[in-house]
């Protein structure tokens, strides 16, 4: 039977197959160490007085949080958007999984 | 050096956030990227490299000396950078698009913590043969942005020197070919009498690792080159 030779690409998809599920991992990760939730203003008296909505066990549920300072708001609007940037990296990333683990598995079965 | 291609947008568009924030020219690109550049500075190299992860090494050859406000992985952040952890302390910054590794030189006798780099906020890993790489290390001008990395001469014969030390054969393999690739490419630039120079300023130990990693790769033009016979 003849030796198999090292092959450089099977060996890059092998590598990016792995990477990608840490990366995923990280991502994971990073989403829940954000602050959960949005915030929602409601005016009272002309006064603006927010609650955290927060999705919990299957059910929108609203913390009250009073008055909030631009940093505080500020914070919020941050995680807020990382979040939808992590979820969209997040996506690609399973999506990347999908294909690598395709393309390995069809390597395999035409080996076989 | 003038660009005759431009490289990857996501990778240029780390690099600038990096020079934006004054940190790029304490930096040295070492990885894979290399190939992407040489492929605009050594005519007739426009095929090396075709295969390559999405790494980026970042050597900081001086790590003691940098000095920034922000650390890299607030600046990268913004691009959607996460640090990944479960590394024995490392960092490594991850995106969909990207990976990037951060090295310091390893120099003494050898350590396996990682060096703290309290200037860029990271924890970097100390690797050995760094000093020879970045030795008279160039600068690739590109869309307004000095990028440091190594001269290709040295990058090649680096390349063959580590994928002996490799334990994974596939990456060893990608090492030797995209080695092997690069010399090519500067013998037929006529850099072939520097590669010899270079080579012979060599240790022992690391020409011997060369040799036996040209011959893996049936490169006996090469071989031919550094013996002397051609």
């Amino acid at each position: 039977m003849a030796k198999e030779r090292p092959n450089p690409v099977r060996g890059v998809l092998s590598e990016e197959a792995v990477v990608v599920r840490r990366k995923i991992a990280a991502y994971k990760e990073a989403l829940r160490s954000l602050s959960q939730g949005s915030l929602v203003e409601k005016k009272i008296n002309g006064r603006s007085y927010f609650y955290l909505a927060r999705r919990i066990k299957g059910r929108v549920r609203f913390e009250y949080k009073g008055k909030l300072g631009p940093g505080e708001l500020s914070r919020y609007e941050e995680a807020k958007k990382k979040r939808a940037m992590y979820r969209r990296l997040l996506a690609d990333l399973n999506a990347q999984a999908v294909y690598l683990k395709r393309a390995l598995h069809e390597r395999k079965r035409r080996a076989a | 050096m003038k660009e005759r291609d431009a490289p990857p947008d996501f990778c240029m568009q780390v690099l600038r956030l990096l020079h934006e924030a004054g940190i790029l020219r304490e930096l040295v690109v070492v990885g894979s990227w290399c190939s992407h550049f040489y492929r605009a500075l050594v005519p007739g190299a426009e095929n090396i490299g075709a295969i390559r992860t999405g790494d980026l090494d970042v050597l900081i050859p001086k790590p003691g000396r940098v000095k920034t406000g922000r650390g890299i992985p607030e600046i990268l952040g913004d691009l959607g950078f996460v640090v990944e952890h479960s590394l024995g302390g490392y960092t490594r910054l991850v995106h969909p698009l990207m990976t990037i590794d951060f090295i310091v030189p390893e120099r003494g006798r050898g350590r396996t913590a990682p060096v703290k780099v309290a200037g860029l906020g990271v924890n970097a890993s100390a690797l050995r043969f760094m000093d020879f790489l970045v030795e008279g290390a160039l600068v690739f001008e590109t869309e307004g942005i000095a990028i440091k990395m190594p001269d290709p001469l040295r990058y090649g014969l680096h390349k063959l020197i580590i994928s002996e030390r490799r334990a994974n054969k596939d990456k060893a393999e990608k090492d030797r070919r995209l080695a092997v690739d690069v010399l090519r490419a500067l013998v037929d630039y006529g850099k072939g009498k520097s590669i010899r120079e270079i080579f012979d300023s060599l240790p022992k130990g690391w020409k011997a690792g060369i040799r036996k990693a040209i011959k893996k790769a049936e490169a006996d033009d090469l071989e031919g080159l550094l013996t002397g016979e051609k």
